[in-house]
């Protein structure tokens, strides 16, 4: 995204990167909003084949929402860091947020493979499709957030200084979005299963 | 003819190719929007003819089947996705910076980004009349019929994929619309102070940001039910395809608005400059926007009354759809008042935007019969619904749209469009649409059904059908005359001065056209009509000037100004990042070495495109 700053007539001081994003993730809402209102008319309505209750168990997805609530700090530690001119320790962090997306996306596939090896596949039935959908589309926007944060982390190895801040704020409030919308999955998939 | 301090990169003087397929610039995006929409409105004219030549007669064998469910099919998408929504997205790319003083939009390249999704988006939809077949299940698609066991030919998969496509063009360039609206302001200019237009466009881009998303889920949701095996809209493992009418829906209604309101800003903007006064209740005319921006978001089952859902539902979405007759009205009543006592010119623009004011209202009558359950339940799925949408769409929409071009015309090409074609247009397009649409309120009552290929006859409806079609022939002749003004006046048009309509907003302080720059110096606004108020200071007027006007100089052309103007370089990689997502998509219903290459071209776009800076030289960053 461009970077232009707002010119003195606008009542609105922020950055128009920031900006782009907060309003990007205004509309992801509504998208995760239909996805996850689906998955809740759809996912009682099992004819044959494993239930969510039968399906699912908490464990890993328990892990899961700790290493992503971790990474919602290390993130936020970059951010600080490279705001006092910590530039070394803000990359640390950032490469930590990005391992710990890893992690997440390890486990999540350990996780697949266990219901399709368990017979809950996509086809199966209704419950298998809205779950694949929406833990499948979270996990996208998870693995698009660890290459953002790389790249972010490669270009402040490079030639970016502390001043561009705004490259970490950005990616950091995607970043805490796909969290914000794991912690709605983790309630409305496996607690009420 | 500007100073020297002024430095953009040198392509903006080139005429060649590779300058327009590199342009940042936020008034060449508009231009490319606007033709794009304009071949687009030829095919989707064609497909109207086509429809109305087969209904001329009962039993008629020129459009038959299922050639004519594609034909209605694509008549429908193309009409609203690539022309009344990208051509009302051309003309706020091009007026809306000229008229908040900025430069550009926030994110030039975003913007050319959104561009070459649009046009690529419309090639991909209508390359499937040549690989298998167009889609053919109506513009809203419904589940299951568009499901793999009715649907077997890839004509679904290319509608699912080419508005997924259109999809990401429309929030892209909403999410420049707000920030550019929101925080490139010249100083001065307040919300309260905001042209109308921008108004509208503004509301429209938070309409697309929450509504697009919607039919987004349902079309991957649909396309993993084609493809994976996943049952969402499959009712015997389950699904529901109830479910895929509430997403749709739920971005389908938003969509109306989506198209008629930045319709109502243009209609806000030529009444007032032709009426000689400024518009009648600013402050209402805006917020009204913004409450049917509110209200647009609570309505949508009023499409789904005959569906069954209970009683409740349907008392609660008829009474949602009421109200919005409540802010339409009051835009109605401001703009009739507008006219009201004003020394009218009735020139072109005003004859279409006051013509847009007359039909609308017929459309939004329509509206509240549909609104009613009963009513609708009567009509439903008859032409009387076809004959309120296209008061709507067309008698709305496009009026308004074609007001547009006429009044922004001088601005964009520093031509009029002559006014002796441009009256005989407007008597032809609105006799013809009147003639077209108007018998099919009294066709729907009597009961003839929407999207049904022929009809027998001795039912009474042949002499209304035939009025239709010939209606659509003088409609057809109305564009044509429009497309030949356009044509002639681009190469001998009378010349336009800067400011040829005596215009209130600050577009018309720059050259015609503008600089690539749009303005040397960014003007200080002072009142809600600062082009006017530069060349009246002094005279009776509502909002008085609190500083003196700086003499009649153009805000395009100052000698010398302060500081170098920077503008971003122009860049290829916006379109090779669509480019790559076109042929992906494509990969996906065709062969699947589309997909690599694809991915490759997308890859290379979107890394080169991070690597690019987006000034020249070391002045500004990039991300």
């Amino acid at each position: 995204m461009a970077s232009h700053h707002p010119t003195v007539g606008s009542e609105i001081a922020v950055d128009s990167r920031k900006l782009g994003v907060w309003v990007f993730l205004a509309s992801e809402v509504i998208f995760f909003a239909s996805l996850i209102v689906s998955y809740l008319v759809l996912h009682n309505r099992v004819t044959s084949g494993p239930t969510a209750h039968e399906a699912l168990t908490l464990t890993i997805p328990t892990i899961n929402t700790m290493i992503l609530l971790t990474s919602s700090v290390a993130m936020v530690l970059a951010l600080a860091h490279l705001r006092d001119g910590n530039r070394r320790a803000s990359i640390a962090w950032l490469l930590t947020t990005a391992w710990l997306g890893i992690c997440f996306l390890i486990l999540k596939a350990v996780e697949y493979s266990q219901h399709l090896h368990e017979g809950l596949t996509p086809s199966v039935n209704v419950f298998g499709s809205a779950y694949y959908t929406v833990t499948g589309f979270h996990a996208a926007h998870v693995a698009v957030g660890v290459i953002w944060i790389l790249s972010v982390a490669l270009g402040l190895r490079r030639r970016l200084s502390p001043q561009n801040d705004v490259l970490v704020e950005t990616v950091g409030l995607y970043w805490h979005f796909v969290d914000l919308v794991w912690v709605a999955i983790f309630m409305v998939v496996y607690l009420l299963r | 003819m500007a100073g020297s301090a002024v430095a953009w990169p040198r392509v903006y003087e080139e005429r060649g190719l590779l300058s327009w397929l590199t342009t940042v610039d936020h008034k060449r995006i508009g231009i490319l929007y606007i033709l794009g929409a304009g071949f687009f409105a030829l095919i989707g004219g064609l497909e109207a003819l086509l429809i109305r030549t087969q209904l001329a007669v009962p039993n008629n064998r020129v459009l038959v089947g299922e050639a004519y469910n594609q034909v209605l099919t694509m008549h429908g998408t193309t009409m609203i996705f690539l022309v009344v929504m990208p051509v009302l997205a051309g003309l706020g790319n091009y007026v809306v910076p000229l008229m908040i003083g900025a430069r550009d939009m926030a994110y030039p390249r975003l913007n050319a980004f959104g561009v070459w999704m649009f046009l690529l988006g419309g090639l991909f939809l209508n390359l499937s009349f040549l690989l298998g077949g167009a889609p053919d299940a109506g513009w809203f698609g419904y589940a299951p019929l568009t499901a793999k066991t009715f649907s077997k030919g890839t004509g679904i998969d290319f509608w699912i994929l080419g508005l997924q496509l259109l999809g990401i063009s429309s929030i892209t360039s909403s999410i420049n619309f707000v920030s550019t609206i929101l925080l490139l302001r010249a100083p001065g200019l307040t919300l309260n102070r905001l042209p109308l237009f921008a108004w509208t466009t503004l509301v429209t881009a938070f309409l697309i940001l929450f509504a697009m998303p919607s039919i987004s889920a349902a079309l991957f949701l649909l396309f993993l039910d084609r493809h994976l095996g996943t049952h969402f809209f499959n009712p015997a493992a389950g699904g529901d395809p109830l479910l895929w009418q509430h997403l749709f829906w739920f971005f389908g209604h938003p969509e109306v608005y989506i198209m008629i309101l930045p319709a109502m800003g243009i209609v806000s903007e030529v009444l007032p400059v032709f009426s000689r006064k400024p518009i009648f209740g600013y402050t209402a005319v805006a917020y009204s926007s913004v409450a049917i921006g509110f209200i647009g978001f609570t309505v949508w089952a009023h499409h789904m009354f005959a569906v069954g859902l209970p009683p409740v539902v349907n008392a609660f979405f008829s009474a949602a759809s009421m109200l919005v007759a409540v802010p339409t009205a009051i835009k109605v009543f401001n703009w009739i008042a507008t006219i009201w006592g004003g020394a009218v010119r009735y020139r072109t623009p005003f004859l279409f935007a006051a013509a847009f004011v007359a039909l609308f209202v017929i459309g939004g009558l329509s509206g509240l019969f549909l609104a009613a359950v009963p009513v609708d339940w009567q009509v439903t799925d008859t032409y009387f619904v076809v004959a309120h949408f296209h008061y709507t769409l067309f008698g709305g929409s496009m009026f308004a749209i074609v007001a547009g071009i006429y009044y922004w015309f001088p601005k964009i090409t520093g031509r009029f469009l002559d006014e002796r074609l441009g009256r005989l247009h407007f008597a032809l397009q609105f006799i013809g649409f009147n003639l077209t649409f108007f018998p099919m309120h009294f066709l729907g009552l009597s009961g003839m059904p929407r999207r049904v290929y022929t009809y027998a006859p001795g039912l009474g409806w042949e002499g209304l059908n035939l009025l239709a079609t010939v209606g659509a022939f003088i409609l057809a002749l109305g564009f044509v005359v429009f497309f030949v003004n356009i044509a002639r006046s681009l190469v001998a048009g009378e010349r336009a001065p800067d400011d040829p309509w005596d215009g209130h907003t600050l577009e018309w302080l720059t050259s015609s056209p503008p600089p690539p720059y749009n303005f040397a110096r960014i003007p200080v606004i002072h009142s809600r009509r600062p082009a006017w108020d530069r060349k009246y200071t002094g005279n009776p007027h509502p909002h008085p000037v609190i500083e003196a006007a700086e003499g009649n100089d153009r805000v395009g052309e100052v000698e010398t100004s302060e500081e170098p103007i920077h503008l971003p370089s122009p860049s290829l990689w916006p379109l090779i990042l669509a480019a790559g997502l076109t042929v992906f998509a494509l990969g996906l219903v065709t062969h699947w070495i589309f997909i690599p290459v694809g991915l490759l071209l997308f890859a290379l776009g979107l890394v080169r495109w991070v690597q690019q800076p987006l000034f020249p030289e070391a002045h500004g960053t990039s991300s």
